[in-house]
């Protein structure tokens, strides 16, 4: 099935493998759309002078993409509240919680339940329902939620490929605030949870990475892992040959 | 012959101790029943709140009007105040839930410094998942294991111990004498089980209505153990004019109101008279007073009007901190109201109450 993945950093990481070997990839992938970093689960949806409500035009230019409504249009958003949770340049209050297979009591800091983590990036994510909705107005049934890869799992190493990266932009950041690498590992499991329920919810396909590109602790392999946040080439290989196979 | 009156001792009181003066011929927001203060609040002063429903009004005035109002169990700043309201956070001080009882005070602060270990450490609701006996709502569909319950309790400890030690004020608002009880150990839970949450068993648990001097008892021991971690540690207490939602005496429930008010006000009353540092503030008597002729309830005749609030933290504030409510306070920064789980609507401002529970089950018969 031909796709059209749409999404955010984590599609540009994509995005840039499909470009550089587009011979390798073009009999199944249409168009890789990466509109924007970050938080932008919200904004997909704006509302335009007439006041009428509609996807943000870089979605409609991807969907243009194919005129055959058979696509499959693949999602990949990782959502803000992950992100902002886990690292963020404002400073991060402690805070830890139990997953619901986990038997360990948490280290002394504020608690905050399960459901809470869960509902407020759910409450975020469940706004691609909106995106969905218009999609599938516009005759493309075949919609996927895709998973987004997890952070580095080193808290230091991370810090420190942060640095590089807002050095790189000319960004001026005094501290980049990183949670332990044990509560930025739980956060992102409920984010992967949160993504895969929401593809039922919406009756959607649901696409997680390939098991070889983590490792036994549920981390991304180091061969795989680019800035400390997002995947690299190779892992974009692997990414556009297992969704060849997949779908 | 004319009565006498010259040496009628009554001849010398102030105005305020004449019903006519004071109560009947004034404009009924005039009403200032606050005859004095034993201590004053100033921005710096730390804060912390906890009881009924009544009590969330009295946190979010002192948060709007700048005060130093202490949250020492509380949310990290990127969970959005929509969600982390409805599980529990920056109602009150900690995640308590409400705190009817003064037994339920007392045994929050023996749980809390390990002097009492209730036997019912959790319930199991119809999902499987875990429910906290002494705080049933603060996670609305329960704890995902018996983990998160223990290690969420512990972390709720850890924060009310900072209130007591680290506070310069306790405002306590008294909401119930009636409430329900372990028959194993006394436990007194803030809903009666099976109304909600768990399971009611005769067996188990069993109705008490406090009186007056079970309520002094069970203050006065909190403050005393209290002011032994804290000695600096004041206390303000104040009746919630909130009627009973419902009663489990065999009786009408406005008397069983009367009863409740009654016994609640007059053990504050003896607790501030004997005991330094403490004082009482009469929110309940603004409130019901006749001057405002019942205008500060609701239709429901239950929830307080946002105007009667308004009225109870004027006078909080005239007295207690030598100042006017801010004049935006109540419109616009209802607006942007950091708990929206209190929601504002027409004229009422309506707190989440656990004792609403108790009558929920009639919409499911």
């Amino acid at each position: 099935m031909n796709k059209i993945i749409i999404g955010d950093s984590h599609a540009a990481t994509l995005k840039g493998e499909y470009v550089k070997n587009i011979d390798q990839y073009n009999d199944h992938i249409v168009d890789i759309a990466p509109i924007g970093p970050g938080a932008i689960v919200r904004e997909l949806i704006v509302t335009y002078e007439t006041g009428r409500k509609g996807p943000t035009p870089l979605i409609t230019n991807a969907l243009s993409k194919s005129a055959n409504k058979e696509v499959l249009i693949m999602l990949l958003f990782g959502g803000e509240i992950y992100n902002s949770m886990s690292t963020d340049t404002q400073k991060l209050e402690p805070f830890d919680f139990c997953m619901p297979d986990g038997a360990e009591t948490v280290t002394d800091c504020q608690y905050i339940p399960y459901d809470m983590v869960y509902e407020s990036m759910h409450n975020e994510l469940r706004q691609l329902s909106q995106t969905i909705t218009f999609i599938g107005k516009s005759g493309y049934n075949n919609i996927c939620l895709m998973s987004t890869p997890p952070m580095h799992n080193s808290s230091k190493i991370l810090k420190q490929k942060l640095k590089a990266r807002y050095d790189e932009k000319g960004i001026d950041y005094k501290d980049i605030y990183i949670q332990s690498n044990e509560l930025r590992k739980k956060l992102w499991t409920v984010n992967q949870t949160v993504i895969k329920d929401i593809a039922q919810e919406l009756e959607v396909l649901y696409y997680s990475p390939p098991p070889e590109t983590f490792s036994s602790d549920g981390t991304l392999i180091a061969e795989c892992e680019h800035d400390g946040v997002h995947g690299n080439r190779k892992y974009a290989q692997q990414i556009l040959k297992d969704i060849r196979v997949r779908f | 012959m004319k009565p006498n009156y010259k040496t009628c001792p009554y001849n010398n009181f102030q105005r305020e101790a004449y019903w006519s003066k004071a109560v009947a011929n004034i404009a009924p927001n005039t009403l200032d029943p606050c005859s004095h203060v034993n201590f004053t609040i100033d921005a710096e002063t730390k804060i912390s709140t906890a009881g009924s429903c009544f009590a969330q009004h009295i946190a979010r005035y002192l948060k709007q009007n700048g005060f130093n109002y202490f949250v020492p169990e509380s949310a990290p700043t990127k969970f959005k105040n929509e969600v982390s309201s409805k599980y529990g956070f920056g109602v009150f001080s900690g995640r308590f839930g409400n705190i009817y009882t003064a037994r339920q005070l007392l045994q929050l602060f023996q749980r809390s410094y390990s002097e009492f270990h209730p036997a019912s450490e959790y319930w199991v609701n119809e999902n499987g998942r875990y429910v906290d006996p002494f705080r049933p709502t603060v996670t609305p569909n329960g704890f995902v294991s018996l983990a998160e319950l223990y290690s969420d309790r512990a972390s709720h400890f850890r924060s009310f111990r900072k209130i007591i030690e680290s506070s310069d004020i306790f405002v306590f608002t008294l909401g119930l004498t009636e409430a329900w009880k372990s028959k194993m150990d006394g436990a007194i839970y803030p809903v009666c089980p099976g109304c909600g949450y768990g399971e009611f068993d005769e067996n188990k648990y069993e109705f008490i209505n406090f009186n007056v001097a079970e309520v002094v008892s069970d203050l006065s021991s909190f403050i005393q153990k209290a002011r032994q971690k804290n000695e600096r540690l004041k206390f303000i207490f104040t009746v919630s004019p909130v009627p009973l939602i419902a009663t489990a005496e065999n009786r009408h429930v406005l008397s069983s109101t009367v009863y409740s008010k009654s016994v609640l006000r007059a053990a504050a009353q003896e607790v501030v008279d004997k005991v330094a540092d403490t004082m009482y503030f009469p929110s309940y008597e603004i409130v019901t007073s006749p001057s405002n002729r019942g205008s500060y309830f609701a239709d429901d005749l239950r929830t307080i009007r946002e105007e009667g609030v308004k009225h109870v933290m004027t006078i909080f504030m005239k007295h207690l901190a030598n100042r006017s409510i801010s004049a935006h306070s109540n419109e616009k920064k209802l607006a942007n109201l950091e708990h929206k789980r209190i929601f504002h609507h027409n004229d009422v401002t309506e707190v989440l109450c656990d004792e609403e529970l108790l009558v929920l089950g009639e919409s499911y018969e």
